[in-house]
């Protein structure tokens, strides 16, 4: 193959010059590097672009790699050429003509319409971000793999050896510190961030047994030998104790807590339950029910059973065996007493405890005995006889009178008639053996009268219920009823006096026009909802079931424990216990086989 | 006629993703909440579930756009449902989150996806109010136009700069040749000129917005006398000034078009630090259960 090659510029002006030379070979190879047989001087182009072979009587350009070209306007990557077709490579015209009479070909060479500087420019600039180091794809990568190591990876790595996950948390190094969702309780932080102690498995939920294992006493909520509800075995201590939580709360304390299964706890449960179903204290939930004190015996044998009536049964009386208008002790005009008259208010008996939440017992000896003096002979004022020992008072008033008759000295005005009975100038002493008889059957005689008058019509019977005894083996013939005052009238809930300081006593108890002890002067859930309205009140003080009840409950057995109790008693009964009244018969359970 | 990704479908995306943020806040709202809120509740799972579902859907568009095969949808409309449900993904996660906060992995993920979430809004902004700046400023013709302009009006200044001597001709050259777009990441977005010019006395200065070469060829019509020479320089001063528009044009091009598209340096990588968080965030929350 024999080529022409006519390398055409254009010069100032219009005008063109042009160089010739002759290529012979098989393949013309065009490119813009300098080994290239047509050296095309355009940055655009590979430095090895085509190749221009002859094939029989037929020229073809082919591109090499992924190299394109025009040939006569038309996108190719390889062409047959004849004369008069144009091959346009970057900025490079090829005109393929005719060859003089001992050439194959001829190519007229020449750069179109813009030099190769001026049609690549703007080509080398960087104007697109993409040009920029910045990549988003590295920038990705890099990202994602730096929060990978430093907040999963490298914490991770503790998991696998509990020693060096201690030794990662003392060292500036990412530990298990970064995946806690909240702060811990203050309650547990003596723990240190050991997150081992409670979370044992990876991927598996706090156990109870990590929660037993410190509180080892706490209880359940139901006897479990007595009352079988599957939820409440199902339930998890972190069912209701939430940790890691913002604010921090370990105690859930919202309605459904408790109104998930005490809001329809008759129908469904196994077994039946003496609770009424409750879901929110407003709207849904019984009328108080008061433990009442209920004695059942003879004077000498009474015992109590607590009896659970709602605070509204119209037949509900208080069955203390005591005497005690509330209405005259605390009559505006006041009430007389060793002193003359005295306005009383209820706290100069009803004291709190210490703590504030109950009140303190009511007893004779602080309460009552400043006005009530234990005197029986208004000649003798003060002689007092001992409070709460009845079987003693005939024999004090025997020995007494029997005093009075054989001494002598100032006679008190109901012993006279005694005295009198010796001879005028007699002494005690020169008594004969007859008349120191007569005297003392006197003296006994006078005893048990005025014994009859304070025992039946006086100073005891003034406030107790008095029951004449038959009984030989006794000194006494009077009994006085035993007294038991409720010291919680509501065990089964919490009330705490002290945080309701602000209120008067009468606006919850109705004493000031109570006229006899067996009226029961506690207040009905109508006059708490006054104030407090369910946990979801607006206009109310919004009250939680867990406000005033709890959930592990005395007596229920352990939560949890490794081997059933075999025995439980009812739930209230340990309660009340613990608050003070211990009189009542326990029914006892039997076990499960 | 042409609609935008916000208006797609009369803003469909927009009311399903009102009506998901309204029903997660009502329900957040309704449920009796076991003190306090958080991600362990039913509620927390159930839009920790959805919130996670979005992240990943969400950042499957950069995918997806490039799948211009799928017949699933069109990319305006993943777009468009991908700006609105993303920014529900601000409701969503913090009603997940219980409004709890701290220094932790948890938190992390929340804010890398508060960060992705406030770069698209930029994004959105950007290609709300760019594209029109855009064709303003090239008058519709493409950048190659423009190049091609200045290369048609470079080929006239270098044909006649050897009229005017050696001097002007160094500094025509040098001027024609030293003239810089774009460049470095901030030489893009502040549209910074760094080309260069030598001129006679000085060598090589900075030739911002061809002011000094201008002011080269004024100063010299200004001294000839020779009625041809000034005929040319006038020329050449017309030349170089039309040449310094065109490429103010093409650099002003050039910062738009990195504007548009720089958001996406921080929203890319950020997102996909936000999918590897929410890992981290799923996993670390079952490792302590």
């Amino acid at each position: 193959m024999r080529v022409l090659i006519r390398e055409i510029r254009r010069t100032a002006g219009d005008s063109f010059e042009h160089a010739d030379s002759t290529f012979e070979g098989d393949v013309l190879t065009i490119g813009r590097a300098t080994d290239q047989v047509l050296q095309l001087q355009d940055r655009q182009l590979a430095l090895s672009h085509s190749e221009l072979r002859q094939s029989g009587r037929h020229l073809s350009i082919r591109a090499q790699g992924s190299e394109q070209l025009f040939v006569n306007g038309k996108r190719t990557r390889a062409a047959r050429i004849s004369a008069g077709d144009e091959i346009d490579i970057g900025a490079y015209r090829i005109t393929v003509r005719q060859g003089p009479a001992d050439y194959d070909v001829a190519l007229d060479v020449e750069v179109g319409e813009l030099s190769s500087q001026e049609a690549s420019f703007g080509v080398g600039f960087k104007q697109s971000l993409d040009q920029s180091r910045l990549s988003k794809r590295q920038l990705s990568w890099g990202l994602s793999l730096v929060v990978l190591a430093v907040f999963l990876v490298v914490p991770a790595i503790g998991l696998f050896d509990h020693d060096l996950a201690a030794e990662m948390r003392r060292m500036p190094v990412p530990d298990d510190g970064l995946w806690l969702s909240g702060p811990m309780h203050s309650a547990h932080r003596f723990m240190g961030d050991n997150c081992n102690a409670c979370h044992v498995k990876p991927f598996v939920r706090v156990r109870d047994q990590e929660c037993i294992a410190c509180h080892v006493s706490v209880t359940h909520h139901v006897d479990p030998l007595l009352h079988q509800f599957s939820e409440l075995e199902e339930t998890r201590c972190a069912t209701c104790h939430k940790e890691h939580k913002e604010p921090s709360v370990l105690v859930r304390n919202d309605q459904a807590l408790c109104g998930d299964c005490h809001g329809n706890l008759q129908a469904s449960s196994p077994s039946p339950i003496s609770v009424d179903d409750a879901s929110d204290f407003e709207h849904h939930h019984p009328e108080f029910k008061l433990s009442m004190l209920v004695p059942s015996g003879g004077a000498l044998d009474m015992t109590w059973e607590i009896e659970r009536r709602p605070v509204n049964d119209p037949g509900l009386v208080e069955q203390s065996n005591l005497k005690f208008p509330h209405d005259v002790h605390l009559d505006a005009a006041g009430i007389e007493g060793p002193q003359g008259r005295v306005q009383m208010v209820c706290s100069d008996c009803h004291r709190p405890e210490a703590g504030g939440a109950y009140m303190q017992p009511v007893t004779m000896e602080s309460h009552c005995a400043d006005c009530h003096l234990l005197t029986f002979d208004a000649a003798v004022p003060d002689r007092v006889l001992p409070h709460g020992q009845p079987d003693m008072i005939v024999r004090l008033l025997e020995e007494f009178y029997s005093r009075e008759v054989l001494l002598g000295g100032e006679p008190a005005a109901t012993a006279r008639s005694v005295r009198d009975a010796r001879r005028p100038g007699q002494s005690p002493g020169a008594m004969t053996a007859a008349e120191r008889t007569a005297a003392i059957s006197r003296a006994q005689q006078q005893a048990h009268q005025v014994a009859e008058t304070i025992f039946e019509r006086s100073t005891c019977a003034i406030c107790h219920e008095v029951e004449r005894v038959d009984d030989p083996d006794r000194d006494s013939p009077w009994q006085v009823l035993p007294v038991r005052l409720a010291h919680v009238w509501m065990p089964k809930g919490w009330f705490d006096h002290s945080s309701h300081r602000t209120m008067a006593c009468a606006d919850c108890h109705e004493a000031e026009t109570s006229s006899y002890a067996q009226d029961v002067l506690m207040p009905d859930i109508a006059s708490c909802r006054e104030c407090h309205g369910g946990g979801n009140a607006r206009n109310k003080l919004a009250s939680e079931c867990v406000d005033c009840h709890v959930f592990h409950l005395k007596d229920t057995g352990l939560m949890r424990p490794d081997e059933p109790a075999a025995s439980l008693r009812p739930i209230w009964s340990d309660l009340d216990e613990m608050r003070g009244d211990r009189v009542f018969k326990m029914t006892p359970v039997k076990a499960r086989p | 006629m042409y609609q935008s990704f916000i208006t797609y479908r009369g803003g469909r995306w927009f009311w399903i993703s009102l009506v998901l943020c309204a029903v997660s806040i009502g329900v957040y709202v309704w449920h009796d909440l076991p003190q306090p809120p958080g991600g362990g509740t039913w509620l927390g799972y159930t839009l920790g579930t959805i919130g996670a579902l979005l992240i990943l859907w969400l950042t499957y568009l950069g995918r997806r756009k490039r799948n211009y095969a799928s017949n699933l949808g069109s990319v305006q409309g993943w777009t468009s449902a991908h700006v609105y449900l993303g920014t529900s993904l601000i409701i969503i996660a913090t009603l997940h989150a219980g409004f709890q906060f701290g220094w932790n992995v948890h938190t992390l993920a929340y804010v890398l996806m508060i960060m992705v979430i406030l770069s698209g809004f930029f994004g959105v902004w950007a290609y709300l109010r760019y594209p029109e700046i855009l064709t303003d400023n090239t008058g519709g013709k493409t950048r190659g136009d423009l190049y091609r302009e200045v290369a048609e009006i470079d080929k006239q200044l270098l044909r006649q700069r050897a009229k005017l001597g050696p001097e002007m001709e160094t500094a025509v050259t040098s001027a024609v040749e030293r003239t810089q777009v774009g460049g470095g990441i901030l030489a893009q977005l502040t549209a910074r000129d760094d080309s260069r010019v030598m001129l006679p006395g000085q060598g090589l200065v900075a030739n911002p917005d061809q002011k000094p070469i201008l002011d080269l060829v004024v100063e010299q019509l200004s001294q000839t006398s020779h009625r041809e020479q000034a005929a040319l320089l006038r020329e050449m001063s017309n030349l170089v000034g039309a040449r310094a528009r065109l490429l103010q044009r093409i650099r002003r091009d050039v910062q738009i078009q990195g504007l548009l598209r720089v958001w996406l340096y921080f929203h890319v990588p950020l997102a996909f630090a936000c999918v590897a968080a929410l890992i981290v965030h799923v996993i670390s929350v079952f490792v302590y259960w």
